[in-house]
């Protein structure tokens, strides 16, 4: 055949071919394209969500179970900790404790930004920028991060943040925790002696048992019952919470026969704890003593007028003198500085004073003179009873993550 | 061999325009940004998500003194729009920098009807709205609204105020009573 007109050659057909293959498999790519520039906002929003959600809804988790990530030691508990997260328990989202805030804007003392937030909190291969933010309503604002740039992806989250309980005595309950037994022969009749002795004890209860099973109201009140899985918002964990004890008005103490001269001094405080309501043998339960956690010495705890008291008590004999000079005295318990006693039976803190007035009818006579005393009635207890003790409460804050 | 070339595509012409259309299409999208309607859904959820947890942690018990009952609870047991609207806007606005954000609401709440003719009816009433929505409660109809609720718990008679929660009630019981607070919010 010699007139090819018309006819279609090879080249042609290859040619057709690979491009038809181009263009439709173009036409496929050209919606994943434009998906790929869409999601670029989208994924640092998705990111920003997902790391709020962790930051505000999870507890963290930490490869050592038998210690919370955000009372890790650091730096060697460092890898420990899995993934951070700021909820009190997986049943309080929204809900965050102030040791884990703290722990968790501690930096750099405590983490390094951006390394150790990538691995246990952001995560993904990409290499985000962020910054993370919370305020505390009326308390301060935390921060870590970046600067903010011009886009980024964003949440906000609405939380409230526990705050701790705390209990404060004052001139009724030294009248209260006053022993009766009245020197009848003074000048001053049922106002001097308590206990015949100077030095007396007085036992402050913390009930384990009671605090972490029974209800967390006293008296048992009705709450919402839409939150039947909020207790441990509400309740007083001796061993992970801050126990704050205040004793004010000192300085009015003073009794009516002294003339002036009296003497009040705290000689020792002892930590106790029983893990058994029943003693053996018709014995009272055997209390052991409480040993600091590692982590928690039991050093930096007392106050007086505001001003911390280092070392006080720490070997037994470094006691705090002249009392009636002050004005208030408070005992703040750290986290875990209860740790060594157990999530049954009780601790005890046994504060031992030396208290003596100067009687001028007794010729000069140095007597012992009423003060918090327990030595014949029960411990004054740490509890659920809301006239004793003010119970913890929530506060308001917000949470803002930023990622880019 | 063809002698009339005239009109054929040849197999590296072929090659060469694959390329330069990749090369095109590659180049005209990296260098655009397109803001898809679906992309809306981000803006919604993050709406939704301040809105949830606001109306959540409003329904949370500050503390367990007390009657124990969360502030949200309070407001509506009281009837307290004006107190509804300060503490939601401002858990809704605040912010950790330094400007509150521009939320705006209104919220309605649904119950269950006991007496009269509404009875065993479900009745929704308009509670409160933030400054700025229709002065009547609702939507002007522009907004571009998401939508929040919480189920709550609370009496049905105040013994505070000797009155009825809900006035379509009868009698003055200590029953519990649900009903359901739906909020609009929309950025102004």
């Amino acid at each position: 055949m010699t007139d090819s007109n018309g006819n279609l050659s090879i080249d042609f057909l290859v040619g057709f071919t690979i491009f038809m293959i181009a263009f439709i498999w173009v036409a496929t790519l050209v919606p994943n394209l434009f998906l790929g520039v869409a999601s670029h906002d989208i994924d640092f929003d998705a990111v920003a969500y997902r790391t709020s959600v962790i930051l505000a809804e999870d507890p963290g988790t930490s490869a050592d179970e038998t210690t919370p990530w955000e009372f890790q030691q650091l730096p060697s508990g460092k890898n420990n900790t899995k993934r951070f997260g700021l909820a009190l328990s997986k049943d309080t989202p929204n809900i965050l404790s102030l040791e884990k805030i703290n722990r968790f804007f501690d930096s750099p003392a405590s983490y390094t930004y951006p390394d150790d937030y990538r691995q246990k909190v952001i995560f993904g291969d990409y290499p985000y920028r962020f910054n993370i933010s919370l305020n505390a309503t009326g308390i301060r604002t935390w921060s870590v991060g970046d600067v903010k740039p011009e886009n980024y992806g964003f949440a906000r989250r609405v939380v409230k943040i526990k705050r701790a309980s705390n209990a404060t005595f004052d001139l009724t309950d030294k009248t209260k925790f006053n022993l009766t037994n009245w020197d009848t022969k003074s000048t001053f009749p049922g106002q001097i002696l308590d206990g015949n002795v100077s030095f007396h004890k007085f036992t402050i209860e913390i009930n384990n048992t009671q605090l972490l099973n029974e209800n967390v109201t006293s008296p048992v009140t009705d709450p919402n019952v839409t939150l039947p899985n909020y207790r441990s918002a509400y309740q007083i964990n001796p061993r992970y919470d801050w126990i704050n004890i205040t004793m004010i008005d000192l300085d009015k103490y003073q009794p009516v026969w002294t003339a002036g001269n009296y003497d009040v001094n705290l000689t020792d405080i002892k930590f106790e704890y029983i893990t058994d309501f029943t003693g053996k043998d018709g014995k009272p339960p055997a209390r052991f003593d409480l040993a600091p956690a590692a982590s928690v010495p039991h050093t930096n705890f007392m106050y007086v007028d505001g001003e911390l008291q280092p070392g006080k008590f720490a070997d037994n004999v470094n006691n705090f003198t002249h009392l009636q000079n002050k004005q208030n005295v408070t005992f703040s318990f750290a986290p875990r500085f209860f740790y060594s006693a157990e999530d049954r039976g009780s601790i005890y803190v046994t504060l031992t004073f030396q208290t003596r007035g100067f009687t001028p009818e007794n010729s000069g006579e140095w007597k012992g003179m009423h003060y918090l005393n327990t030595t014949s009635v029960p411990p004054w207890r740490y509890n659920y009873n809301t006239t004793e003790v003010t119970q913890p409460y929530l506060t308001d804050g917000v949470l803002e993550v930023a990622v880019w | 061999m063809v002698n009339a070339e005239c009109g054929q595509l040849f197999t590296i012409e072929g090659i060469a325009a694959a390329l330069i259309m990749l090369a095109t299409v590659f180049i005209v999208v990296n260098t655009t940004s397109v803001y898809t309607p679906g992309d809306t859904h981000v803006n919604d959820m993050q709406l939704e998500v301040i809105g949830t947890d606001a109306l959540k942690m409003l329904n949370t018990p500050v503390s367990m003194s007390g009657d124990g009952k969360s502030p949200l609870v309070r407001m509506i047991e009281f009837n307290d729009a004006d107190a509804f609207n300060k503490s939601f806007s401002n858990i809704l606005n605040n912010r950790t920098g330094a400007d509150p954000d521009t939320i705006q609401f209104s919220a309605d709440i649904s119950y269950k009807s006991n007496c009269g003719a509404t009875k065993n009816g479900v009745n929704t009433t308009h509670f409160t709205h933030s400054e700025r929505a229709r002065p009547k409660g609702g939507l002007f109809g522009g907004e571009h609204a998401v939508h929040v609720s919480q189920w709550i718990i609370l009496d049905d008679y105040n013994t505070t105020t000797f009155k009825n929660v809900f006035p379509e009630q009868c009698g003055s019981n200590s029953a519990k009573r649900a009903a359901l607070v739906e909020v609009y919010l929309w950025r102004d």
